[in-house]
């Protein structure tokens, strides 16, 4: 045989080296400038990306070789294009090493490119996957510049933790959702065409950030979650406060703990104080009907939850100061829906996910309806109803302040 | 050359063969997020094809292989023909995948790489299984099943517990009504994959036992379907109306598993997958191209293992882009080309043998009658 | 065997004592070992004798107490015709050790080698061999590869015979066959196979004897000669014969249809056929409680993995795929290869050989050495060059941890072979990537499947698939569940226990109290 397998095996051999000659893709670890976290912004009609890069030897807790740290951990770097990606390149000029955005947990975009629209800034995400789309979106009223060189106390990695931070605020209060690209690109291309992203702003003075600044227990500017922004078709078109959001948050059941507090009389009157519930389990039912033209969307919304403090007297045992406080909490929830429901329908944005619902229930008339979807929207009924349970009152079951009046 | 295949090993194969690379991708995708009920109609309508058309044309002659059967009912010169428009036909299939998969690497894990060096190196892993025989190809094939199978019900799970699967996405059926469904599938997703099997012309006829053929390829037939579909499914309940946008969803949706802060990036357990699918896809059409090129030639296998892979290499080179690979093979060959070789001409086979076999016995009969008037 | 080297015609014997052992003094020139002991009896036709052996090779007190003097008293009283008093002779060595009667120079002088005494007599064609071959052997010791905590604790020494009685002491069954052969021209090395008549398969019986049979060489040192020579896939890397130093492991082997070849000289036995996941038995698996024996199992195969492939997914992942990493863990790698001169792939190289230096430099060191290797290995080579900076320290802990499993490999033979792959690896892990090793493990499954051990496909319970055969691959079953013997390897007595071995709890006798 010619080519029996025992001849074949120098010719394998040999293409191996054939393949060892070149190593075309190769990055060696220090060619790369990490990116943590990525600001971008319009400016004179260009685009601008800002990249706070991690300076690994300042970043990484004892590394040995090289003294402890001594600069900042993270460095920013601007520039500016005519396109994402062009700006993207135009970074070689004046960069030493290869800009590694893989690991890039945090997006921070102005408000001047958000209401110029984030479509192509989704395509870019999209197309090349270096990028991770499940990077943590934000918007900021500040100059996306200043937001990302911004340092944090106790993390030294500023863009994993503002990651952190969202991810821990969805997780504890839910007021904002923690929003990545690819539910950016999903919602913007969903039935109704309309998404949200939190903001992230700078309280205090916004200078940027130094290590200088550290040195005091407080500094004069810090990262602060803020609102939420409203986007249609990619584009920044109106702002909810915290109130407004957590009731977004509830109708789109997105709530996995939330804190409330409400105003409960404790059975005397004229005695009302704050108290505050926190829910620890929530579901919304959404259901859709139509009558006479009208769509009618009812929620229906359960929340179980705890009184964690309470500063008028009540003594929780008693049923009937149970289904009170039930009431006041349900009451002060139904407020905040509503709230949140009269902000987006007063922008006719549908971030509700109505159109969803209207897709899967009417699916033939949802052809029809598509295009004016936000005229609908306008026209819809919105009946929500609120199913409070308080399943504990935390280690004593009587309020401190009957305590006292005893 | 007695080599043989166990009923499992066989089994292994159709499950790599048919789940190939076809998973990754999001089948059928102009029936929208009705696409897996288009998949499931395919699978249906293949295994109708499968069931009576393929498997009995190798019941009608068990030890042989479709060349030899081309040859004996076609004629010999008719028949050299039609083999060597089949040899053409998997050197083809095996040229788009092993395309399809060196812009995949190129895109995903290694930019930059030329592309020849990918599909060499595809190509030579391939040609050193095939040199090895069909019994070692076939184990190769059993032994990496389980491992396949294992990473995607970990990539399944994982999207379960991350919270990234939405059944309503699903919703609502058949939006459009049936017939854009049911153009979606045929003949298309007929094509690719279910239609496919017809390859396995070339390799019944190894199988120990005959009798084995028919269960141990309808059983994993019917497996890998419903996977297939299971996995457009999962694919449109992630990814929802924004599926049919991407160029591997099932990679895209993996890289949105986030969980515990470490468990991310699950891309590359993907493209192990895209690995195994495509080698064993590829090298199934590879093998079969030189079984056939062998048969029909009359030389030993380790002749033409070479030349084939040269002209799947050269063969793969000759797209220009990766749009034109796919819009040729979407637009043109599954609707026109390879129903040709999947359907119509294993139909006119099974005709021209039953025809033959009748003639065949009423010759018999006649020459049994013979004597008698005698 | 051996054929040609006796084509020419055998030397007989002479009647003259004096031209046998002048032939034999010239046969043996310059050798100093051999021993011509001449003695006449005082009787009436003053015969003569001659003890020829070498020195070494047999056991002298035998020779003086069980030969000689007997022999001396015999013949002395001994005066009959020739043909008597040859019988008379055989009778006296036959209390020394079996006797052999050689009739020209060629046997004779195979039998001195092998350690008998041959006794010639004046007047006689023929001569008697006693066998009193004993002489200095390494006394049964401990495996010094093998070792186990819970079992037998004796390991095979040099001695053919040694070995094959452990094993026969362990194996008491009448179908133990233990056939013999004298491969090596120059070395006369005896080779035995052993097998279970009806539970080996006897056509690899066949297949063993007849290769062995092909053998045609100046020497067989070790049991590696025969691997080597008669072994299946000559080219590949992988063992296809296992060895062990264990009779137990041995024994074990011969029960589930295996064979095994002992080579006269060295103290591992080989077995044939065998499959790749044999590698990773140990006999104590079958010692331990199964839970434990099935982690342990679990753990080796995973050693393995990580032994094979952990240097070439460090260097693919952390210069092609660096997204892959948390960015804690990617930051702190980078803040340590800050200022590492090489490339991660030759770092890694450089590491890898240097490790592979320091294990080689460890076997061959004299002990009192030893010590002195880890701490060059451990101090200067490890925590200096991090402290240099000339490497980072997670490849420090990549190739320790790289090192150490491949320990955990049971058999010494395939952790070199996957210390051999393992730099294969890396070299594709650092030119292509994630691809590139992913390219190199699918080579591997195909060359391994393409591999068979005497008929028997090396990864046999697996592809092909062998449902019964699973219970003793990844897990260790509970003795009791695994009733049959290996499919496929052994031959047609397959059940190997009784149905209803698991035990159960004692049945409350009804008709007793």
């Amino acid at each position: 045989m010619l080519l029996s397998p025992q001849r074949m095996k120098p010719i394998f051999a040999f293409m191996i080296c054939i393949c060892l000659c070149g190593c075309w893709s190769r990055k060696e670890l220090t060619d790369l400038a990490i990116v943590s976290a990525t600001g971008v912004d319009r400016k004179d009609n260009q685009w601008e990306l800002t990249y706070q890069l991690v300076t690994p030897a300042a970043s990484a807790s004892g590394t040995s070789g090289g003294n402890a740290s001594s600069g900042p951990p993270i460095s920013v770097l601007s520039i500016q294009g005519d396109t994402l990606r062009k700006a993207f390149a135009n970074n070689e000029l004046e960069n030493t090493r290869q800009l590694h955005i893989g690991n890039n947990r945090v997006f921070v975009i102005g408000d001047a490119a958000a209401k110029y629209g984030l479509n192509s800034l989704i395509d870019t995400y999209l197309r090349n996957p270096q990028a991770r789309e499940t990077v943590s979106l934000f918007v900021t009223k500040n100059n996306p510049r200043i937001v990302v060189s911004q340092l944090m106390y106790l993390e030294k990695n500023t863009g994993e933790g503002i990651h952190k931070l969202i991810e821990k605020e969805t997780q504890n209060t839910s007021i904002l959702p923690k929003v990545n690209m690819f539910d950016l690109a999903t919602e913007s291309a969903g039935a109704s065409k309309c998404a949200v992203i939190p903001e992230l702003r700078i309280s205090g003075k916004g200078e940027p950030g130094s290590t200088k600044a550290l040195e005091n227990t407080t500094t004069a500017s810090k990262l602060k979650l803020g609102g939420l922004a409203i986007l249609n078709k990619g584009k920044l078109v109106g702002w909810l406060n915290q109130k407004e959001a957590l009731g977004i948050a509830f109708i789109r059941n997105r709530v996995n703990r939330a804190v409330i507090s409400f105003e409960f009389s404790g059975g005397k009157e004229g005695d009302k104080a704050k108290s505050t519930f926190e829910v620890s389990d929530t579901t919304t039912r959404l259901k859709m009907k139509r009558k006479e033209g009208r769509i009618i969307v009812t929620a229906n919304i359960k929340a179980k939850g705890m009184i964690t403090d309470t500063g008028s007297q009540l003594d929780a045992i008693d049923p009937k100061v149970v289904r009170e406080l039930e009431q006041g909490v349900g009451d002060e929830l139904l407020r905040i829906v509503l709230e949140g429901w009269h902000a987006i329908h007063g922008l006719r944005t549908d971030v509700v996910g109505f159109a969803d619902l209207f897709h899967r229930k009417y699916p033939r008339d949802w052809q029809e309806i598509k295009e004016d979807w936000a005229v609908a929207f306008a026209g819809i009924e919105f009946q929500p109803s609120v199913e409070v349970t308080v399943e504990r009152v935390g280690l004593i079951n009587q309020s401190y302040q009957k305590l006292l009046e005893e | 050359m007695h080599e043989k295949i166990s009923a499992g090993q066989l089994a292994s194969i159709v499950i790599l063969f048919q789940i190939g690379s076809s998973s990754l991708f999001l089948l059928a995708s102009e029936a929208k997020h009705d696409a897996w009920i288009s998949v499931a109609i395919a699978m249906v309508l293949g295994m109708g094809m499968l069931l009576f058309v393929t498997i009995p044309i190798q019941s009608r002659a068990p030890h042989s292989d479709l060349m030899e059967m081309l040859t004996r009912y076609f004629g010999k010169y008719l028949g050299f023909i039609v083999g060597l428009a089949y040899i053409g036909y998997f050197i083809y299939k095996s040229v788009r995948n092993v395309r399809e998969f060196g812009d995949l690497v190129i895109l995903y894990l290694l930019p930059g790489t030329p592309l020849d060096i990918v599909m060499i190196v595809l190509l030579a892993v391939g040609a050193y299984a095939i040199i090895q025989g069909i019994e070692v190809f076939f184990r190769v094939g059993q032994l990496m099943l389980p491992w396949l199978l294992l990473i995607y019900i970990l990539l399944f799970g994982l999207m379960l517990i991350s919270g990234l699967v939405d059944l309503k996405k699903l919703l609502p059926l058949f939006e459009r009504g049936w017939i854009p469904v049911w153009k979606a599938a045929v003949p298309e997703v007929i094509s690719f994959p279910f239609g496919e099997m017809i390859v396995f012309l070339i390799f019944w006829k190894h199988v120990v036992r005959f009798s084995d053929i028919k269960k141990f390829t309808l059983i994993p037939y019917t497996f890998s379907g419903l996977f297939i579909v299971l996995t457009n499914m999962l694919i449109i309940a992630v990814l929802g109306d924004l599926s049919g946008a991407y160029v591997i969803p099932f990679m895209f949706g993996t890289s949105l598993i986030e969980i515990g802060g470490f468990l991310e990036r699950m891309d590359p357990f993907v493209s192990l997958l895209l690995f195994g699918g495509v080698f064993f896809k590829q090298a199934t059409y590879y093998l079969a191209a030189v079984l056939a090129a062998a048969e029909l030639f009359k030389v030993t296998r380790h002749i033409v293992v070479v030349p084939v892979g040269a002209v799947i290499f050269v063969g793969a080179k000759m797209f220009k882009s990766y749009m034109e690979q796919i819009q040729l093979g979407f637009e043109h060959n599954l609707k026109f080309h390879f129903p040709i070789f999947q359907i119509v001409l294993p139909i006119i086979l099974l005709l021209v043998m039953v025809i033959n076999h009748g003639f065949k016995r009423k010759k018999e009969k006649r020459q049994l009658d013979a004597p008698s008037n005698e | 065997m051996g054929q040609k080297h006796r084509e020419k015609m055998p030397q007989p014997l002479s009647l003259h004592l004096e031209d046998n052992l002048a032939s034999l003094r010239a046969a043996a020139d310059k050798r100093s070992d051999m021993v011509i002991r001449s003695f006449h009896v005082p009787t009436v036709n003053q015969m003569e004798y001659a003890l020829v052996y070498i020195e070494g090779l047999v056991d002298l007190t035998s020779i003086n107490e069980s030969l000689l003097r007997p022999l001396m008293s015999v013949l002395s009283v001994h005066d009959g015709d020739s043909a008597e008093r040859f019988a008379a002779i055989q009778n006296c060595a036959s209390a020394a050790g079996p006797t052999v009667i050689v009739e020209d120079m060629e046997s004779l002088w195979q039998q001195i080698m092998q350690g008998d005494t041959v006794i010639l007599a004046q007047g006689y064609r023929q001569a008697v061999a006693s066998g009193t071959s004993g002489g200095e052997w390494r006394s049964i010791a401990e495996p010094t590869t093998q070792n186990v905590i819970r079992g037998p604790k004796e390991a095979f020494t040099e001695s053919l015979r040694t070995n094959t009685s452990m094993i026969s002491r362990r194996l008491k069954s009448p179908n133990l066959r233990i056939q013999n052969k004298i491969i090596g021209e120059q070395t006369q090395t005896s080779v035995s196979v052993l097998y279970l008549e009806g539970i080996a398969d006897d056509s690899v019986v066949h297949e063993i004897q007849r290769r062995l049979d092909r053998i045609q060489i100046d020497g067989i040192l070790e049991g590696g000669y025969i691997e080597e020579l008669i072994g299946d896939a000559a080219l590949s890397p992988f063992p296809t014969m296992f060895n062990t130093e264990r009779p137990d492991a041995v024994t074990a082997g011969l029960l589930e249809g295996q064979i095994a070849i002992v080579v006269d000289g060295s103290p591992f036995v080989l077995l044939a056929p065998v499959t790749f996941f044999a590698f990773f038995e140990s006999s104590e698996d079958y010692y331990q409680r199964f839970y434990i024996a099935s982690f342990l199992r679990l753990l080796r195969f995973g050693a393995f993995f990580i032994s094979l492939l952990l240097p070439s997914l460090y260097i693919a992942v952390t210069t092609y795929h660096q997204e892959m990493l948390p960015t804690t863990l990617l930051v702190s790698l980078v803040a340590q290869r800050e200022g590492v001169p090489l490339p991660a792939l030759i770092e890694a190289f450089l590491m890898e050989i240097t490790f592979e230096v320091l294990r080689e430099a460890g076997v061959r060191m004299p002990k009192a050495i030893g010590s002195a290797i880890s701490i060059v290995g451990a101090l200067v080579l490890g925590q200096a060059a991090v402290e240099a900076g000339l490497i980072s320290a997670a490849m420090v802990i990549i190739v320790s941890f790289t090192a150490i499993s491949n320990f955990v490999i049971p058999s010494p033979n395939l952790s070199v072979t996957v210390g051999l792959i393992r730099f294969t690896m890396m070299l594709l892990g650092g030119t292509l990537g994630l691809y590139g090793v992913m390219v190199g493990l699918m080579l591997l499954c195909i060359h391994l499947a393409s591999l068979r051990s005497f008929g028997v496909p090396y990864l046999m319970p697996v592809a092909p698939l062998i449902w019964s055969n699973l219970k003793d691959v990844f897990i260790r079953f509970p003795l009791w569940s695994m009733r049959t013997r290996p499919d496929g390897i052994a031959g047609k007595n397959r059940i190997r226990q009784k149905k209803t071995l698991k035990p159960q709890p004692p049945q409350p006798n009804p008709g007793k109290e």
